[in-house]
């Protein structure tokens, strides 16, 4: 509306200004009449005045920008109402200045109401007819030098007809031309407007609603029908807007429209009740429309549904009360800053703690003031980090009390925000005195308990270490002990065989010393026989040769058998006796005669190289006849037993191999273990093996098993030469 | 004529030392004794004796007793030792000391003897 406002008055600016510079051109032409007339008549006063007003005209047009349009018009509607007073007064009807009234009327409505325009064109018309009546009455007449009845034979007076005629003409012309070009401009304008308005307000979904003084709808958008639960405006032809309100709303509706009277809208919730009676709450912005003459022509209103708006409202109002009172209810401090540690709200409790209230909170409290001044850093340090999100929800601090006394807290605290902008904090202060407390005599417990524990457990550890080291101790001693009677056991039975061995040495000495003495008897007796058959009984020598020689070799098989059993009885400790082991091993065979005769046959295999070594000649004795005897033992009933010797570069290897019932495999480890025997109870000690082991292993030897049952075995010894 | 080497034979045997009379007294004069003490005795009144065989075991002195005391005071006697022992630590050591020059072994070998006492005697 405004734009078509402004569009009348750049109208009206354009009349005025053109009207103006036609004033001026009208103007020039009086000017020239004025300076013609002026040398006709002679210079008067009339020319005068003509002349100044013409120069008043050119002035004005000249600073036309700059005068205000109100003037502007005055002075056109001056300038023509006073060429149309003199004209009509000079010419009377000889001219048509009348022409004028309507170049007056033209400008008089475009600016005055239609009322004053009414006025003022009577006036006007009643002055030109006052004029005539002058005329007629000879008040006034054209100057005698003016021939009326000639007059139209004169040019003047047409030319000034025709001026005015020009004038009035093309004023007109352009008025309406410029009235119609605006006036179209305003109707397309006004429609597109209207269009704009009508498709805003169809697809709008704010309801619009248009009643008229008399409370009947002159318009309703779509989004109101559906408000009014309508189909279409038709609906409503006939139907009071009242019809839709209670009394109640009503009532507010009228003290609204006495309010809007001074013209400003005015915005109020009411309860709607449709047409099939769902009840809204609505909220209405209303404002009075008028007319052109600023008469109320009817109320146009917005219209809101604010029936969800207002539950949600409701239940938020309900929520937020729900939720205040709880945090006055909780022992806890509960508060709310904006940024600036400004408190924006604080619980009773914490009002209480504080000392506090709410006029305080109000003229401006901060958080900070009731913080341990050396902890405020801290307390920055700590929404700093709340607020970048990376910060603990809950941070112990000190606070002050109200009686200035010092409390430690946990505050746990969240940021506000409003609009995504950080608005504040808002959190809880939890008095932890108490807990603290706890904690420390907790902690203390704790303490005690752990040092109580401590003291236990190394009382413990060294308890333990003492029983671990007695227990090891005890092990070691019991294998000592062990060993020791393992030892023992062995020495108690050496020495029972050592013991035997001695006695029995000592007898095989006494024995063979009794029987030697007697052999060397014979030995002496035969030798003297011999030596007196070779005397004096030559002839009988050969008769008796076969019994001496019987004798002879009695002799010397008692002997060889005596010295064997010497051999074998001795009984030193000497290693560096000269041992032959072939004259070993026949004595041992001398000794098994008994056991070999008629029954094993002996394959002996001896090298030809020397085959002695530097030992215990007894104690070798002694431990190559338990390895014969074993092997002819072996031999239930008839068998070979092979006897094979030779020697490598430092050791002389002896093999005794029997065709005997030979070893369990289980059995063939156990062999040299002293008291192992396979033999009856009584038959054997077990210590044959275990002897003959211990003293091949002081010969630094070695001695090894290889059987299989059945089929026999064989015992490979091994000694060094030196 | 008496020129055979005189031999001392010591035993506590008597038939031994009858024996040993018989089997050498054709080669050598063979004076007998049954004891140590009895042998000691022989060698002080025979001085002829070059060669003294002894016995180990005796009552009294025992044989290396015996050249032990008889070796301090004839000490180019050559002495034997015939015993039905086997050889003894005794014997070993005596044989070192060269208080003794061979060791017999009863039965006695008439052979091993004869060689023995005819090397002493050269």
């Amino acid at each position: 509306m405004s734009k078509v406002k402004t569009d009348i008055e750049e109208l009206k600016e354009q009349i005025i200004n053109t009207s103006l510079i036609l004033i001026n051109a009208f103007a020039v032409i009086l000017l020239v009449f004025f300076v013609y007339r002026a040398f006709q008549t002679g210079f008067g006063f009339e020319t005068g005045v003509g002349i100044a007003f013409i120069l008043l005209c050119f002035l004005i047009a000249f600073f036309r920008k700059r005068i205000p349009s109100g003037l502007k018009t005055t002075i056109i509607l001056l300038v023509l109402s006073v060429v149309f007073l003199y004209e009509t007064i000079f010419w009377g009807l000889l001219v048509s200045s009348g022409l004028f009234l309507i170049l007056i009327l033209l400008f008089i409505s475009g600016f005055l109401s239609f009322r004053h325009a009414f006025i003022l064109t009577v006036i006007y018309v009643m002055a030109f007819l006052l004029i005539g009546y002058l005329f007629h009455k000879q008040v006034l007449s054209l100057p005698e030098r003016y021939n009326a009845a000639g007059f139209s034979t004169k040019i003047l007076p047409w030319i000034i007809s025709f001026a005015n005629l020009c004038i009035v003409a093309f004023s007109v012309l352009i008025v309406l031309t410029q009235y119609i070009s605006i006036y179209n401009r305003t109707i397309s304008s006004l429609r597109e407007s209207e269009g704009k308005y009508r498709s805003l307000s169809e697809s709008a979904s704010t309801g619009i609603w248009q009643v008229n003084n008399e409370g009947y709808t002159e318009y309703v958008n779509p989004a109101m029908c559906r408000l009014l639960e309508i189909d279409t405006q038709s609906d409503l032809s006939g139907i009071h807007y009242t019809s839709f309100y209670s009394e109640e709303s009503l009532q507010i509706i009228r003290q609204e429209n006495y309010k809007r009277l001074s013209g400003k809208s005015s915005t109020y919730e009411l309860v709607l009740t449709g047409k099939k009676g769902t009840q809204r709450n609505i909220l209405v912005s209303a404002s009075s429309l008028f007319n052109e003459e600023k008469e109320s022509t009817g109320t146009i209103m917005s219209i809101v549904d604010i029936t969800e708006s207002k539950k949600t409202k409701e239940a938020l109002v309900e929520s937020e009360k729900k939720f205040r009172e709880m945090t006055e209810f909780l022992p806890l401090v509960v508060f709310e800053s904006d940024m600036n540690g400004k408190l924006t709200y604080l619980n009773k409790n914490g009002q209480k703690l504080f000392g506090i209230r709410d006029e305080d909170i109000k003229k401006g409290f901060h958080i900070v003031s009731t913080l341990d001044p050396e902890e405020i850093e801290k307390a920055k340090e700590n929404v700093e980090r709340i607020f970048k999100g990376e910060g603990r929800v809950g941070n112990e601090y000190t606070m002050i009390n109200k009686d200035k006394t010092r409390f430690p807290v946990e505050i746990y605290s969240s940021p506000i925000y409003f609009n995504q902008k950080p608005a504040g904090l808002r959190g809880v202060i939890i008095d932890i005195t108490l807990r603290r407390k706890t904690e420390l005599e907790l902690e203390k417990y704790h303490e005690n308990l752990e040092q109580l524990v401590k003291d236990r457990t190394e009382k413990l550890h060294l308890t333990n270490e003492e029983l671990i080291s007695t227990n090891n101790e005890l092990i070691y001693q019991r294998e000592e002990l062990q060993a020791a009677l393992d030892e023992l056991n062995n020495a108690q039975q050496q020495l029972v065989e050592s013991e035997k061995m001695a006695s029995l040495g000592i007898l095989a000495a006494g024995i063979s010393h009794e029987i030697n003495n007697p052999l060397n008897f014979i030995q002496g007796g035969l030798t003297g026989l011999e030596e007196y058959f070779n005397d004096n009984l030559e002839s009988h020598k050969k008769n008796v040769k076969t019994l001496l020689d019987g004798i002879q070799e009695g002799i010397t098989r008692a002997a060889k058998i005596v010295a064997s059993l010497n051999h074998f009885s001795r009984n030193t400790e000497s290693q560096d006796e000269k041992c032959d082991i072939h004259s070993i091993l026949d004595n041992c065979l001398v000794m098994l005669q008994n056991h070999l005769k008629y029954r094993i046959t002996v394959k002996k295999d001896y090298t030809d190289q020397s085959f002695t070594l530097y030992g215990n000649e007894g104690k070798l004795h002694q431990a190559f006849l338990n390895i014969l005897l074993n092997a002819c033992q072996s031999i239930q009933d008839t068998g070979t037993l092979s006897i094979a010797t030779e020697t490598s570069q430092h050791d002389l290897l002896i093999s005794v191999t029997d065709t005997g019932c030979g070893i369990k495999p289980e059995d063939l480890p156990k062999v040299f273990d002293p008291f192992f025997t396979t033999k009856a109870p009584g038959m054997g000690t077990g210590l044959g093996l275990s002897i003959t082991y211990k003293i091949i292993q002081e010969h630094r030897g070695e001695i090894e098993l290889k059987s299989r049952l059945g089929e026999g075995t064989k015992v490979i010894i091994k000694l060094p030469k030196y | 004529m008496n020129q055979t080497p005189a031999l001392l034979y010591v035993d506590d045997e008597p038939l031994n030392l009858t024996l040993f009379e018989i089997n050498f007294r054709k080669k050598y004069t063979v004076r007998t004794a049954l004891s140590g003490e009895k042998g000691l005795e022989i060698l002080r009144s025979e001085p002829s004796i070059a060669v003294v065989i002894t016995d180990m075991k005796m009552p009294g002195m025992n044989g290396i007793e015996f050249i032990r005391k008889a070796k301090e005071n004839f000490p180019e006697i050559v002495f034997f030792i015939l015993t039905g022992y086997e050889i003894t630590g005794e014997i070993i050591q005596a044989l070192e000391e060269k208080l003794i020059h061979k060791y017999f072994k009863k039965p006695f070998l008439m052979k091993e003897m004869e060689t023995a006492i005819l090397e002493v005697l050269k």
